[in-house]
C-alpha cells in the first residue's frame, strides 16, 4: 500500500508542532480557566483525545459493527450505490452522456 | 409577501420542457424571494386575521434575516450543484421544500409555523424517493413518520399553548406547561437531540446525491432557529448540546458511508448550536446563528464533495475510495476547504464561528461543557477534517481512473469554499448581521496559537497511529445505532408477543375445542336417542305406576 505520511510529512507536521510548542511561551493567555494558561495544554489535549477517541471506537466497533445487509431490503445499505443519481445510472437511462 | 410564496411559484418551472432553460429559471427562484425580502426593513409584515387568531407570515428581524439568507444561499448552491438533474419531480421537491423552510423561519405565529414546519417534511422525503429503490422508499417511510410526528407534537403543543395563555404568537417560551413541553420535543426531533437524531442519519444518505446536499440545508438548521427563538436560554439545552456535540463523533469515526459521517458529523456541529442557544447570553446565541450560517455552508460543500465523487465513481463507500487525488483535484480542493472549515482553523469560517459558542460557555464558567465541546472538535477534526477527505482522495488507492467533477458542480463547490474562506479571512460582515452586537475578536495570538495546537497535535496523532497501522479500517459495514430499536427491537418484539398470542391462543382454543367435544358426548349420552333422558315408555307404565302409588298411599291411611 502506497503511503502518503512519508517521513518527510511527518517531519514537516513535527516540525510545525515544534514551531507551535515554542509559541505557547510567547502568547498572552486570556482565557477564563486555569487549564488554559497551564503550557502547551492545547497540545497535549489534542494529542491525546485524538488516541484516545480513535481506540474508544476501535472498541465501540465491537459492540455495534454488522454486515451491510443487516437491515436487507428495507435500508439503502446493500443496494448498487449508483442508484443515488449518479453518472452511469444518468448514462443507463438516456443512453445518452451527462450534462 | 412570504418569499416561500416566491417558490411554491417558481417549482411550476418543472414544466419546462428543456432542461438547460429549466435549470436556469429554478436557479432565479432563490434570487427572486431573496430580493422580495433582503430590502424590506425589520418589521412584521402580512399580518392576517383568522377567527380569532393573528397570523403573521413575514416577521424580520435578525434573528430571522440571518436564516432566511443562509437558506436562500444554501438553496442556490444546491439547485447549482444539481443543474444536471433530468428529474423534475426532485427538483419540484427541492423548491418546496427550500420555501417551507424560509416561511418556517419568517413565521410569526405558531401555526403558520406548524403549517411550513410540516411543509419541509412533506417535500423533503421526495428527495430521498427521487432515488426509487426499494430501500429508499422504506427508508422515506420511516422518515416521514417521524417528521410528521415532529409536527403533530408541535400541533398538539400549540393547541394547549393557546388554550393556556390566549396567543398563538411565537416567542419565547418557558418551559413551564405540557404544551410548550410539546413544541420543545417537536423541535428537539427536527434538531436530531440525542437519542431522537437516527432518522437523520438514517435517512440522509439513502437520499440521492443531489437530494443530500439540499437536505443537509433545511431541516435542522430550521429547528435551531425555532429553539433559538422559542427556548433560548433554557439550561437542559446546554446539556442536550454538549452531548450532541460530542456523541456522534465515535459513530462517525467508524461509518464506513461518508454521506453518513457527514450526517454525524452535521449532528455534532448542531449539538454546538444548541449549547449556544442553551447559555443564551448575547454572544452565545451569536455565536450559534453564526455557526449555524457557517455549518450550513461547510457542510452543504462537504455534501457537494462526496456527491461529486458518488458522481463520478458510482460509490460513497470509504472502503471503495481512495487515491483520488490525481483525477479530481479541484474537487480534492475543495473539500480541503470544507475540512478546514469544520475543523475551525484559523482562517476558515468555523474558526470566527464556533469559538462564539466555546467562549460563551468558558464565560459563563461551564467548565465541563466546555471541556467536552473542546473533545468535540478534536473529534470533528478526526471524523470529518482528516477521514472525509483522507478516504476519498488519499488513502488506499482503489485505482479509480475519473473525470474531474462537472463544472456546474465545480461552480457551486467553489463558492461555497469562497464563503468557508471567506467568512474565516472577514467575519465582520457576518458578525454585523447578528441578533446582537458582536465584541469578539478571534484573531488574537493566544487564539490562533491554542486552536493551531489543538489541531496540529492532533493531526500529529493521526500521522503516528496511520503508521503504526493503529488506525481505523475502512470496513463495509452498517453500525447499529438508536434506530435499531424501531427498525429492528421493536419488530421483532412485536414478532415475539404475537408469536406468544398466537401459540397460546391455539392451546387455549385447543383445550375448550376439547372439553365442549367432551361435554356434547356427555349430554349426548344422557339426552342423546339412546340416552336415559330420552328412553319413551308406553303410557300404561305410568298408568300402573300411580295405580301402586295410590295402592301405598291406601295402605298408609290404613296403618
Amino acid at each position: 500500500m502506497k503511503t502518503y505520511i512519508t517521513n518527510k510529512v511527518l517531519i514537516g507536521l513535527g516540525g510545525a508542532c515544534l514551531v507551535l510548542a515554542g509559541a505557547d511561551f510567547f502568547r498572552e493567555p486570556h482565557g477564563h480557566f486555569e487549564v488554559e494558561r497551564a503550557p502547551l495544554f492545547f497540545a497535549v489535549f489534542g494529542f491525546f483525545i485524538y488516541a484516545v477517541l480513535i481506540f474508544a471506537a476501535r472498541t465501540l466497533r465491537l459492540a455495534i459493527m454488522r454486515p451491510e445487509d443487516f437491515y436487507g431490503d428495507r435500508a439503502t445499505d446493500q443496494e448498487d450505490e449508483r442508484f443515488a443519481g449518479t453518472e452511469a445510472q444518468a448514462k443507463a437511462a438516456s443512453g445518452a452522456g451527462d450534462a | 409577501m412570504t418569499p416561500a410564496l416566491v417558490y411554491f411559484v417558481g417549482a411550476a418551472a418543472v414544466l419546462i420542457p428543456w432542461r438547460i432553460p429549466r435549470g436556469v429559471v429554478l436557479l432565479a427562484v432563490p434570487l427572486i424571494a431573496l430580493a422580495s425580502f433582503a430590502t424590506l426593513p425589520y418589521a412584521n409584515y402580512n399580518q392576517i386575521a383568522l377567527f380569532d387568531l393573528r397570523l403573521g407570515l413575514l416577521r424580520i428581524d435578525a434573528l430571522s434575516f440571518v436564516f432566511a439568507l443562509v437558506f436562500s444561499l444554501a438553496a442556490l448552491l444546491s439547485l447549482l450543484f444539481a443543474f444536471h438533474l433530468r428529474d423534475r419531480l426532485e427538483q419540484a421537491a427541492s423548491l418546496i421544500y427550500a420555501g417551507s423552510a424560509i416561511g418556517a423561519v419568517f413565521a410569526a405565529d405558531l401555526v403558520t409555523l406548524f403549517v411550513f414546519w410540516e411543509g419541509t417534511a412533506l417535500a423533503s422525503v421526495f428527495l430521498i424517493w427521487a432515488r426509487r429503490t426499494e430501500g429508499a422508499y422504506h427508508t422515506g417511510l420511516r422518515y416521514l413518520a417521524i417528521q410528521i410526528g415532529s409536527g403533530l407534537l408541535l400541533l398538539a403543543g400549540l393547541i394547549l399553548h393557546y388554550r393556556e395563555t390566549g396567543s398563538i404568537a411565537f416567542e419565547h417560551m418557558a418551559l413551564d406547561s405540557f404544551g410548550t413541553w410539546l413544541i420543545f420535543i417537536a423541535f428537539g426531533i427536527k434538531c436530531a437531540f440525542p437519542l431522537l437524531h437516527s432518522w437523520l442519519q438514517d435517512s440522509y444518505p439513502a437520499a440521492t446525491l443531489t437530494g443530500s446536499v439540499t437536505l443537509s440545508a433545511f431541516t435542522t438548521k430550521l429547528a435551531v432557529y425555532a429553539l433559538a427563538r422559542g427556548f433560548a436560554g433554557t439550561e437542559y439545552l446546554i446539556y442536550i448540546g454538549a452531548a450532541m456535540a460530542f456523541f456522534p463523533v465515535f459513530f462517525a469515526a467508524i461509518e464506513n458511508n461518508l454521506r453518513r459521517v457527514l450526517a454525524y458529523s452535521l449532528n455534532s456541529q448542531l449539538g454546538f448550536m444548541v449549547v449556544g442557544v442553551g447559555i443564551g447570553t448575547p454572544l452565545a446565541l451569536d455565536g450559534a446563528v453564526a455557526h449555524a450560517a457557517a455549518s450550513t455552508v461547510y457542510q452543504s460543500l462537504l455534501f457537494m464533495c462526496v456527491g461529486a465523487v458518488l458522481y463520478r465513481t458510482g460509490t460513497d463507500r470509504a472502503s471503495n475510495l481512495g487515491g483520488l487525488w490525481a483525477s479530481m483535484p479541484v474537487t480534492m480542493a475543495f473539500c480541503l476547504a470544507g475540512a478546514l472549515a469544520i475543523s475551525s482553523f484559523p482562517f476558515f469560517s468555523g474558526f470566527a464561528t464556533k469559538s462564539l459558542v466555546l467562549s460563551a460557555s468558558a464565560e459563563t464558567g461551564h467548565f465541563v461543557v466546555w471541556l467536552v465541546l473542546l473533545a468535540a472538535s478534536v473529534g470533528t477534526l478526526l471524523h470529518t477534517g482528516i477521514k472525509v477527505p483522507w478516504s476519498m482522495f488519499l488513502g488506499h488507492d482503489q485505482g479509480l481512473k475519473v473525470k474531474e467533477a462537472p463544472a456546474h458542480m465545480l461552480i457551486a463547490m467553489g463558492l461555497a469554499a469562497a464563503l468557508c474562506v471567506g467568512i474565516g479571512v472577514w467575519p465582520e460582515p457576518l458578525y454585523a448581521l447578528l441578533p446582537y452586537p458582536v465584541d469578539y475578536e478571534p484573531y488574537t495570538t493566544d487564539h490562533v496559537v491554542t486552536q493551531l495546537q489543538l489541531l496540529l497535535f492532533a493531526a500529529l496523532a493521526f500521522a503516528f497511529l496511520i503508521r503504526r497501522g493503529l488506525y481505523l479500517a475502512e470496513l463495509r459495514s452498517v453500525n447499529l445505532d438508536v434506530d435499531w430499536t424501531y427498525r429492528r427491537m421493536l419488530p421483532g418484539l412485536l414478532a415475539l408477543v404475537s408469536g406468544l398470542v398466537q401459540t397460546s391462543w391455539q392451546a387455549l382454543s385447543r383445550r375448550v375445542d376439547y372439553r365442549l367435544d367432551r361435554l356434547l358426548v356427555t349430554v349426548y349420552r344422557t339426552h342423546g336417542p339412546q340416552g336415559v333422558l330420552a328412553r319413551t315408555s308406553p303410557t300404561g307404565s305410568m298408568v300402573l305406576w300411580i295405580a301402586v302409588l295410590l295402592g301405598i298411599t291406601l295402605a298408609l291411611t290404613y296403618l
